[in-house]
């Protein structure tokens, strides 16, 4: 399709203003950029995650074996298995909203060209307002709970440390 | 060899007095039924697998944190966005 500005609309008796073409495409690479700096930043995170979270089920293998206890590999599997999930489950959903916004934008474009007078292209618009919205909604809240579960986590783990530190100082008696 | 003021079942009603999740409170127990005595053997593998909860939180809420910091650039990249396209 070609571009034309708003000009040639309002001689042909479209009397409301053009909306300059390079805010459509404005939104559209500051979108795309903002997924792809996701994607990189998201990616990164999963593998770091494999890398930081694969020394726990080693080392649970290990005192599987020396207990002779199967359960404690399979619980912290099952545990570090599902933290990646969730960390996983919560990009992929942003992601997709951000896919959103870029292809609401290509198709306000098309109906802002193709047929600018009906009111399918504000709908467009305000779908795609909507969207933008909504992301940044999710980013915050997900952004608050990230930090609110971590700082739970840190409580569980000082707790677990000392609940290890008193077990191992546990006085055995010789005989 | 080595035996502990506790039997096993006095050392399962110590660890339930712990602060644990449940999925791990049954993993210690059963650690502690397949034990030959509450030695410090098996109180060394009871701290082992504490330690590695706290090594588990430990790891896991550094992810968060980044975690966190790609959905706060996230949010700060969408504000770059034009309020409408329409001007």
């Amino acid at each position: 399709m070609t571009e034309t500005t708003g000009e040639g609309l309002e001689a042909n008796g479209v009397d409301k203003k053009a909306p300059e073409k390079s805010i459509f495409q404005e939104i559209k690479e500051v979108a795309a950029k903002a997924r792809g700096k996701s994607k990189e930043s998201m990616k990164g995170l999963w593998l770091k995650a494999d890398e930081k979270l694969e020394p726990v089920n080693k080392k649970a293998g290990e005192i599987s074996e020396k207990t002779k206890t199967e359960s404690v590999k399979d619980y912290f599997r099952k545990h570090t298995e599902s933290f990646k999930d969730g960390i996983r489950a919560r990009s992929y959903d942003i992601y997709g909203g951000l896919y959103d916004i870029g292809a609401v934008v290509s198709q306000a474009k098309v109906m802002f060209w193709r047929n600018f007078k009906d009111g399918l292209f504000a709908t467009y618009l305000g779908e795609n307002q909507r969207n933008v919205k909504a992301r940044k909604k999710k980013a915050k809240d997900y952004y608050a709970k990230a930090k609110e579960k971590a700082k739970e986590n840190r409580g569980k783990r000082d707790k677990s440390r000392e609940n290890a530190k008193e077990v191992r100082e546990k006085k055995t008696v010789a005989v | 060899m080595t035996i502990n003021c506790m039997n096993k079942e006095e050392l399962k009603k110590y660890l339930e007095g712990m602060e644990l999740e449940e999925g791990l409170r049954k993993v210690l127990f059963e650690i502690v039924d397949k034990a030959e005595a509450v030695d410090q053997a098996l109180m060394n593998n009871i701290a082992d697998i504490l330690d590695l909860q706290a090594d588990f939180y430990d790891k896991s809420a550094d992810l968060l944190d980044e975690e966190a910091e790609i959905y706060k650039t996230l949010a700060e990249d969408l504000n770059a966005l034009p309020e409408s396209p329409i001007k």
